[in-house]
Parts: C-alpha cells; sequence; structure tokens
C-alpha cells in the first residue's frame, strides 16, 4: 500500500529519482529529497522505530529533527534520525535499541514491567543494597545504549573552517528571511542559515498562513538568493552560542565556525504533544508533523485522524489536510469560549464535527496502531469528564495544542527570557548587545507581524552595526495564546508519556516532586527529563507546566533549566581535531638521521637519545658514546637550548634582578652559571651567561624552560621599565658542544681563534670564526671534559657539523645523544632541572646555596629564601653509590629512599657509570642522612632494599682538572 | 586550522580551555603548555597594539597584585603575597599577553561577567 499523493505543489521530492534501500531488511522505495521516514510512511510502514525505556512501538512525532525513537543505523552510521536524514540510495537501514529486530523486539516485555521501573530507577538500584551494584551495572551496560558502534569503521575526517560575517540569521522561516533582507538592503553583510534541506521554515508546510500572499514566499526567497550581501545555507544547524557572537554551524559533513558580529535568531518554535494515554501509539503526531509529510513529501501519513488543538492554527491545519485526502473525524479543542474562524466555518460546512471544551483521555490501539480517541469534555479543574467519553475512530490523532520557542541560543547568549502569561509562552525580556530576536520565538504568530518582526530585528541588527537605517516600530505579540496552559491529562494506567527519549510519564514527575525534587534543576536530574537526544524540545516546557501546578505556582517562577552548547547532538567527528602534534626540529634534524639517531622528545624539540648501531644494544651504544667523550672527542647538538640576548645599560643589573647570581662584576669574555628561581624561592631554570660587552649579554637557559623564561623576561621588562632589549634568539642560532681531552685540536683545525689555555682560559667566551661561519664559542665543562660550545647562525648548522666530524675523524669523533650526555654530567652532579629538582626545591636544598648571592639589593625570590634560610631544609640533595654488585637489582629514578618504614626521599638520578664501574645517582634524603659515608636504603622494584652510600660529589674529576684543562 | 571544542561537548583534550585556568601561582614554570592550534578561542580580547583578536591568541597570566616592599614587610606579609590569591570573583587587573606579537598588557575584566572592561599596556592606563 502506498501512501504517497499525486504532486503537491512545492514538494520537496524528484519523482524521477527513484531510490531503492532496505529498512530491518525489507525492501522499499523512495525519491530523492525523501527523507528515511517520509520513504517508510509513504511505502506503508506505521512502527519505525523503538522507545529506549520500554521499548514501545513508535512512529512519526515531529519531522522536525526531534524524531528520537526512530532513530537507525546504516553500517557504521548510527542514530540516524530518520525524519530529517535524507534518503541515498543503497541504504540497509535498521532501527536501533532492539533486541532481535523491530517486529520481535524482546526488549517489548519491559513494557509490562513498567511498574517496577519507577522514576529514578537507576539511582535507587545503584544505592542499595551496595552488594547488587556489579550486577545492576552490567545489566544496564547491556541495556542502554542506542546505535551501535562499530570500532572497524575508517576515521571520519571531517573539514572545519572560519567564515565571517555582519549579520548571522538563524531560521530561514518568513521573520527569518525578511531579517536577512532588511540587514542586506541596510548594506551589512549577511548569513542566513536553517536546519531544513529548504529555506522557508513554516510557509513550506503552513500553506494557509492567515493572510499570506500566494507565491509570496517564492518571491521572498528569490530576493534573497539574488541579493549581492547575502550567503543562503540550507541544511545548516547553528547548533550553540559562544561568546561575542562565535556560532558553530553544523553540515552533514562539514563546520563551519562563525564569528558574526550580530545575530538575528529567528528559530521558531517547536509544536508540542499533548500528554494523554498512549500518546506515543503510531498515528499519533503533532499536526505539523503531518503537515510536513503531506507538503514536503506528498505522503498521507492516515487516512483519517482526529485533530486536537488549543489554537486557530489547528484549524487552518485541520482544513489543510482534510482538503490533503485526510479524513477529519472530529476537531477537538480545548478551549471553551472561542469565536469561530474561517478555517473553522468551511470546516464544519465540509460536515466535520467540531467540540469545544474537549480533550482526549487516551488512544486505543488496534493492529499496532492508533484505532481510535477516547474523547471527553474538560471539567473546571481542568480535568477531563471521563464519565461523559465518547470514543471516535480514527486512524490518527493529530496534536496542535501549542509551541514550545526554540530559544537554546537565545539562553546560551545570556538572554533574560521571562513568561509571557498571555502568549503562554517565555519571550526574550533583555536581550544581549548585538542579540535580536524575531518572529514565533519572540512572540510573534501572525504572518504579516512575523514579517515585520523580521524586519525590524534585521534593521535593528544593522543599525547596532552602525548601518544607517531607520528604526522599525515594536511589533505585538499573539493576542490570543498559541499554546494551551495544560495540555496533560491524568490516567489510571499511565503511560501518558511527556518525554519520548526517556519514556518519562506523568506520574514519573509527581513522584518525583514528592521525593523532594521539586525543582526544575532536580527535576531535570532526577526524571532525566530533556536529558535524551532531543535535549528537551518536545518535554521541557510540559515538564515545566507540571511542577508548576504541582507546586502551584506559574511556569515563569518554575523557571526553565539552564541551556549549554551544543542544543543538539553534534557527531563527535565534527569535533575531533586531526590528531596534530607539532613538534621542533633542530637545524641538524638531516645529519642526526643519518648518523641513525634514535629520537626522543624533549619538550617540544625532537632529539637524539641515541645513536643506533647495527647488532648494538641501546645500552651499549650510549656507553661507547660516552667513552668516547672521556677517551677522546665526541660532539652534541644543543641547538635545543633557550638562546638570549639582552643589551643596554641595564642588562646586567636586570641579570641580577632575574637570577640569583651576580653578573655586573664579570669580566668581558667570560662566562658565568645562573640558577633561577621564581617568587617561593623554588628553583625553576638555569643556564650560562656570557659577557659579550659592558652592556651586552648572551645567555642560554633550558631546553624546556626558554619560552617561559623568555616570555617572564618580557613581562618583567614592562613592569620593571629598565634600559633593556631583550632578544630570543633560540631559532635563529645552532650549537653544539664539543667535548673531550681532543676537542681542543679537533676545534682548532677550523677556526682561527686562539684556543691556548691561557688565551681561552676555562668559563672563557669569544667571538670569531669557525668552519667560515660567524660564531660564539664558550668554554663550557657539563660534560666534565674540556669541551667548547659552539653557536653559529641556523643555515650554518650543517656546515659546522660536517667540518667538525671532518676534523675529528682522526680522533674517532662520535656525536653522542641526551642519554650519554645525562650518564656523563651524571658522573660529575651536575643537576638537571625538574629532573633533579620539583616543584618544591630550593637551591639549599638543592646544594646549590654557592649560585645565590644574597648579598644583592634584590632578585625574584630573594625575600622568600631568606624565609627559607631561618627554617630547617626539609630534605637535601645528595650523591650516592651502589656497593659493586648485580647491575639488576639496580634502583630507578623515582625508587623511594626509605628509613623506618617510612618515606624519606627519592632517588632523582641513577645510571651505571663505567667510568667509576659502579653505579652513582642522585637522590633526596632527609638533612640527617646527608652526611658523607652515611649509608641509606632504597626500595626498588619488588619491593627489595638495596643499600647505598652518600659520597662527595662530583663522583668523577672531583677537582676538575679534565675541564679546566690547564696543563694543555 | 582544524581543532577540537575542547570544553564545549565533553569530549576530552588534554588542553582543554587550559588557558582559563588561574596561572598566577608563584611558579611561572607552570603555564600552560601554549599550544596554539590546540586551542579554540571563542571570546575577543582587544590588544592595545593589535586590536580585537580572539582570545586563543592570547595568555592569561594572572591577577596584578602589588608587591609588598621586601625589605620592610613582614615574613607573614611576603608569604602572604606569595602563595595566597583572592579567588572572589569582581573587577580584576590581569595580566595579559597576546602571544604572537609579545606583547604584554593589562585588561581590568568583570570575572563575575566576564566582560573585558578596557585594556592598556601597563603603566599607561587611567590613573
Amino acid at each position: 500500500m502506498s501512501a504517497r499523493l499525486p504532486p503537491v505543489p512545492g514538494e520537496w521530492i524528484d519523482r524521477s529519482v527513484d531510490i531503492e534501500f532496505e529498512f530491518e531488511g525489507r525492501p522499499f522505495r523512495g525519491f530523492a529529497g525523501d527523507t528515511v521516514t517520509s520513504a517508510l510512511i509513504a511505502g506503508g510502514a506505521g512502527t519505525i522505530g523503538r522507545s529506549f525505556k520500554y521499548h514501545r512501538p513508535r512512529g512519526v512525532l515531529s519531522m522536525a529533527n526531534h524524531d528520537i525513537n526512530a532513530m537507525m543505523q546504516d553500517g557504521a552510521r548510527m542514530n540516524l534520525r530518520g525524519d530529517v536524514v535524507p534518503l541515498r540510495k543503497g541504504m540497509r537501514l535498521n532501527a536501533v535499541n532492539t533486541l532481535g529486530g523491530l517486529e520481535a523486539d524482546r526488549g517489548r516485555l519491559l513494557d509490562g514491567l513498567s511498574a517496577f521501573l519507577p522514576v529514578g530507577f537507576y539511582y535507587k538500584a545503584f544505592h542499595s543494597p551496595k552488594g547488587l551494584f556489579p550486577f545492576w551495572e552490567r545489566m544496564f551496560r547491556r541495556m542502554t545504549g542506542l546505535g551501535r558502534l562499530e570500532f572497524s569503521s575508517p576515521r571520519l575526517r571531517t573539514p572545519k573552517r572560519y567564515d565571517f560575517c555582519d549579520v548571522l540569521v538563524i531560521g530561514a522561516g518568513p521573520s527569518g528571511l525578511a531579517a536577512a533582507l532588511a540587514a542586506a538592503d541596510a548594506g551589512a553583510k549577511v548569513c542566513i542559515v536553517d536546519e531544513n534541506a529548504r529555506v522557508g521554515g513554516s510557509l513550506t508546510y503552513q500553506r494557509d498562513a492567515g493572510n499570506l500572499i500566494p507565491g509570496m514566499l517564492d518571491v521572498l526567497i528569490a530576493r534573497i538568493v539574488a541579493h549581492a550581501r547575502v550567503s543562503v545555507r540550507a541544511a545548516t544547524c547553528a547548533a550553540g552560542y559562544f561568546a561575542d557572537h562565535w556560532v558553530p554551524l553544523i553540515e552533514d559533513r562539514r563546520m563551519t565556525k562563525m564569528r558574526a558580529r550580530a545575530i538575528v535568531v529567528a528559530t521558531g518554535v517547536a509544536e508540542q504533544p499533548a500528554v494523554f494515554r498512549n500518546n506515543d501509539l503510531p498515528g499519533v503526531m503533532l499536526v505539523s508533523a503531518a503537515q510536513r509529510l503531506v507538503h514536503r513529501y506528498a505522503v498521507k501519513p492516515m487516512e483519517s485522524a482526529v485533530v486536537l488543538t488549543a489554537n486557530d492554527e489547528g484549524y487552518a491545519a485541520a482544513l489543510d489536510l482534510h482538503r490533503g485526502g485526510i479524513r477529519v473525524t472530529a476537531v477537538l479543542d480545548l478551549r471553551r469560549d472561542i469565536s469561530a474562524t474561517e478555517a473553522a466555518k468551511q470546516l464544519g460546512a465540509a460536515g466535520v464535527p467540531i467540540r469545544c471544551g474537549y480533550g482526549i483521555y487516551e488512544a486505543r490501539e488496534a493492529k499496532g496502531r492508533v484505532g481510535a480517541a477516547v474523547a471527553g469534555p474538560l471539567l473546571d479543574s481542568g480535568d477531563l469528564d471521563v464519565a461523559r467519553q465518547e470514543t471516535i475512530g480514527c486512524e490518527g490523532i493529530l496534536m496542535g495544542v501549542g509551541y514550545a520557542p526554540a530559544a537554546a541560543l537565545l539562553y546560551q547568549s545570556g538572554a533574560k527570557m521571562r513568561f509571557d502569561g498571555s502568549v503562554q509562552q517565555f519571550v526574550p525580556d533583555q536581550l544581549p548587545a548585538g542579540v535580536f530576536a524575531a518572529g514565533r520565538v519572540n512572540g510573534v504568530y501572525d504572518i504579516d507581524d512575523r514579517l515585520r518582526d523580521g524586519a525590524r530585528a534585521g534593521t535593528a541588527a544593522a543599525a547596532f552595526l552602525g548601518f544607517a537605517s531607520t528604526a522599525h516600530p515594536a511589533v505585538p505579540r499573539a493576542q490570543s495564546s498559541p499554546s494551551h496552559p495544560y495540555p496533560i491529562f491524568d490516567h489510571p494506567k499511565a503511560k501518558n508519556f511527556v518525554d519520548f527519549d526517556e519514556d518519562l510519564q506523568l506520574k514519573d514527575f509527581i513522584h518525583a516532586a514528592q521525593e523532594g525534587f521539586d525543582n526544575i534543576e532536580l527535576l531535570k536530574r532526577y526524571t532525566t527529563v530533556g536529558m535524551g537526544p532531543s535535549q528537551g524540545k518536545h518535554s521541557n516546557m510540559n515538564a515545566i507546566r507540571i511542577l508548576a501546578k504541582l507546586l502551584r505556582k506559574s511556569p515563569g517562577e518554575v523557571g526553565s533549566t539552564t541551556s549549554r552548547p551544543f542544543f543538539h547532538p553534534v557527531p563527535m567527528s565534527h569535533l575531533a581535531g586531526r590528531g596534530f602534534h607539532p613538534y621542533r626540529q633542530t637545524p641538524l634534524h638531516s645529519r642526526h638521521e643519518k648518523a641513525g639517531a634514535v629520537f626522543m622528545q624533549a619538550g617540544i624539540w625532537l632529539r637524539p637519545e641515541y645513536y643506533a648501531f647495527p647488532n648494538k644494544s641501546k645500552q651499549d651504544a650510549v656507553r661507547e658514546e660516552a667513552s668516547t667523550v672521556r677517551s677522546s672527542v665526541g660532539m652534541i647538538d644543543v641547538g635545543t637550548l633557550g638562546k638570549m640576548e639582552i643589551s643596554g645599560p641595564d642588562a646586567a643589573a636586570f641579570l641580577e634582578r632575574l637570577y640569583t647570581g651576580k653578573f655586573g662584576n664579570m669580566k668581558i669574555g667570560m662566562t658565568r652559571y645562573a640558577l633561577m628561581v621564581d617568587e617561593a624561592g623554588v628553583i625553576i631554570d638555569d643556564g650560562v651567561v656570557a659577557r659579550l660587552g659592558e652592556d651586552r649579554f648572551y645567555f642560554t637557559t633550558t631546553t624546556t624552560g626558554s619560552a617561559n623564561v623568555y616570555r617572564e623576561m618580557t613581562r618583567l621588562n614592562v613592569l620593571w621599565q629598565m634600559q633593556v632589549g631583550i632578544v630570543n634568539a633560540t631559532g635563529a642560532y645552532a650549537a653544539i658542544n664539543i667535548a673531550g681531552p681532543r676537542s681542543r685540536e679537533v676545534l682548532g683545525t677550523i677556526t682561527q681563534l686562539d684556543l691556548s689555555a691561557n688565551a681561552f682560559p676555562y668559563l672563557g667566551v669569544r667571538e670569531g670564526c669557525v668552519a667560515d661561519a660567524a660564531a660564539r664559542v664558550m668554554r663550557v665543562g657539563f660534560v666534565g671534559e674540556l669541551g667548547y660550545e659552539i653557536h653559529v647562525a641556523a643555515d650554518a648548522a650543517c656546515h659546522l657539523w660536517d667540518a667538525l666530524m671532518k676534523s675529528g675523524q682522526a680522533h674517532g669523533i662520535r656525536p653522542f645523544g641526551v642519554e650519554a650526555q645525562r650518564l656523563l654530567r651524571l658522573e660529575k652532579a651536575h643537576i638537571i632541572i625538574g629532573q633533579d629538582t620539583d616543584g618544591l626545591t630550593t637551591p639549599v636544598e638543592a646544594a646549590m646555596g654557592w649560585a645565590v648571592k644574597m648579598d644583592k639589593p634584590y632578585f625574584v625570590g630573594q625575600r622568600s629564601l631568606k624565609i627559607i634560610g631561618k627554617k630547617p631544609a626539609k630534605s637535601q640533595l645528595v650523591g650516592f653509590m651502589l656497593e659493586a654488585g648485580d647491575a639488576d637489582a639496580a634502583p630507578k629514578e623515582c625508587h623511594l629512599v626509605i628509613r623506618d618504614g617510612g618515606i624519606a626521599g627519592r632517588v632523582t638520578s641513577i645510571a651505571f657509570s663505567p667510568a667509576l664501574g659502579r653505579h652513582v645517582g642522585l637522590a633526596f634524603v632527609a638533612p640527617d642522612m646527608a652526611a658523607d659515608g652515611s649509608r641509606f636504603f632504597i626500595r626498588v622494584d619488588g619491593g627489595r632494599m638495596v643499600q647505598a652510600r652518600v659520597v662527595p660529589t662530583p663522583f668523577y674529576d672531583p677537582d676538575g682538572a679534565r675541564q679546566k684543562a690547564e696543563a694543555a | 586550522m582544524d581543532s577540537a571544542y575542547p570544553g564545549m561537548c565533553g569530549a576530552g583534550n588534554k588542553y582543554g580551555f587550559a588557558f582559563l585556568c588561574d596561572l598566577s601561582c608563584p611558579s611561572f614554570a607552570t603555564f600552560a603548555s601554549t599550544n596554539l592550534s590546540e586551542r579554540v578561542g571563542v571570546k575577543l580580547l582587544r590588544c592595545p597594539i593589535n586590536g580585537l583578536r580572539p582570545v586563543s591568541e592570547f595568555q592569561y597570566a594572572g591577577e596584578i597584585r602589588p608587591m609588598p616592599d621586601p625589605d620592610t614587610c613582614s615574613d607573614a606579609e611576603w608569604a602572604d603575597y606569595v602563595f595566597n590569591r583572592n579567588g572572589a570573583t569582581g573587577i580584576k587587573k590581569e595580566w595579559w599577553l597576546h602571544i604572537a606579537s609579545g606583547i604584554w598588557f593589562v585588561a581590568e575584566r568583570n570575572t563575575t561577567t566576564d566582560e573585558i572592561l578596557r585594556t592598556y599596556i601597563h603603566g599607561e592606563g587611567p590613573a
């Protein structure tokens, strides 16, 4: 049986394009332009989904993107909303949330058990008895959820783009179109979006709206489309409002991040269901849903229907559908006293019975869908007079009892809303700057008024942005209420649903309020109303009305729950980024790769951890690199160090305020270790300061600290207002440290600089030419051998590297990585900030007091260090050695120092020292354990205790003779 | 540039709105990782030099608090300055940095409503 109508003027389908698809294993066919649901209804389907909790059969409700019980799975794509998802060829659809298919769904048994599943069931089940928690958890996990996640589905990359406009109009119904046109005519660049496949809003299905001149919609759309300053985007959902008019626009396979200078919200209203027993039977739907099916898709959802209404639009709709071929067996009006409209007169003339002051008590089922409506007159109490009930045969019940504003974006923008009793709707009371509302969301209902209200809002938005325009007067809101104040009817057998997402019935709200959850926010969380996929679009307003009645308050006093972005579900693929993790490479990266480097991440940098050789373990490679440095010469890329220049009359004074040491007394051509603490006296960075001139310094920071140190220096410069200029040259320079007893010879062959011990002493700095490149060379001793740190412009780095490799070939020069450097510096007990210190370590605890000069007028952290100095230290960093023995049981970094069963410290660095033939390390211990020769225990993996002995540092070459290399 | 939407939908993202956290603790080493591509700026902020820019281009660096004279203040006063922060909302003067250009400036912000009242270079603001 096909429910497809003959061609309907303005229909959205293309009858020349047939589309075949499958639903629950059965073949169906539709047309291009159909949605899944419209094609299914056209093909005679009644039940198209199952409800979430009780697995009740469900059909169409809204055809407006709220049909959360008609959700489908198509392969890996899940939770497709049948009412709006365009039909595609070859779809193989199944209803979600069934146990064994839509028809035979075993979950339907739950419907009979509903008495045992009261409101708050989850909370109560989990609460007590506690022993049953695992049982309930397993059961709920099996029962809950909608679509089936396909873990094998490929990663979807959804493009994102940025866009900008003067005025963003959201909603392309009559008021939105009028607003866009008015704003654009005033000179603004306008973007108008609508979530529907085509623009036109309610005019695309409410064909007989008021005094609308026939064809006017087409004229309006044609003007908009032709307007040079208007961009029209259908099938685009404005899914949230963020600060300063930033609105994500969601399309099927794209997200646009739109920054508008002003927005007009013309999102209209969502028609609301009436609440009566079995109001969820297939065949019960919103009257606007039936109109959408008829006018957009030329589908007749039922042969005959009872129309339940409470407004004049209901009569127009009933007449419209009656003419469209649906036999209206009765119009029931919840209002008692009405003045008959033209539509009502015509319905009467057509022989349709009209009952005023009547409501529906329950829907009766026949063959899986509506068979009859049980109606009764309303009493003064608002209840139905059950004694005078009558049964009216029909295949469908169409609900047109009122609306709720689609005001989520207004709420999110910070608009203050108030409940207008005469419109029976929340309307904007105060709007934030640059936000405007128009049309039915603004409480304006008459079609002429909506057009004028749109023009007013569009003009106001343009004027807000400074476009010259004449102000339009305010447009009156609806004179009579289009929404009934309480279209909700109790029934002893319940099944009168308020929220179709979560199968919430009227009694659930009553019970929740009785249990004390009688505040709208508490009620929401306890009942879960509005928390399902529809986000309360069809349920929140009725929930507010129910609570208001229970509390004897007005809906305005009860208020609404907070609306947060996104108010409509957005696929995760739209939100997910590309997994983009930027990292930095030094200018020497290609050389490292060629040398077989295994890279590690150091901050955002990639650094060689070690250089791999075939058939050699990492440990062997690292030890060979280290021993090459000790015995001959090696070199390491240290270009990741922060490299700063500071110049000006106050340069030395600035450094003395920034670091703990003194720099004003340095000789030109010398370097000095520098330690930085924060305001609390905690070590945060270190480096080497080189004095290049009277008022010119070059200095390094740690690899990971450079960005923050530079940033803080610039802030302090703003604060201190000293006469200095600061340059971050980290990326501009490369740096190579060449170290080892042969380093002087290797460097000597590629530079004219005098490298003799007298001319270029330990801790000296020289500027000159190295391998034909301008260089700064510093004599450093981080790894404990004669060594030179050579800084050149980044683009000369590879040339320098190659020259050093060539010159060092005769001495067996090898590059060494971070791992070998860590070992070499550990043998010298040089600390690494962040490894051998933590967020509480002061210079005293780190045994770095020598680097702190308290006799300065001021430095950052000085005052705190004065206070700390008066108190006993809490821990002490010491060097330790293990007895020679099995290396397998050696402690690791962060293993704990244990005394009397309690924690007394931790290991910060440890390694096997080839030079010393045993494990050496640094550890924090209690101050009374720090004396040379003291023994302490470290608990290693598996709980075993390993004894360690405090020894003086440095472990290797304690006098520093090798790095000073005075004899050479 | 593509980016995730931390904070908008509860999607996990380790950089999620890190720039809105209070970074004014004493150790500036704890500045959040400033990975521009991972962040989303929905608010607009006016840099006194570069004009109106999305907040993702900026870094917040804590409330501006006058430092007590270290030579005359008591230990308790100093400890209060170093460790204690006033978390009550209200109109606050804050350090902000325009990351791309390195401009430090002062923003007067109503932290109750998250409105930026004005921005200016330190020392050049209204008396």
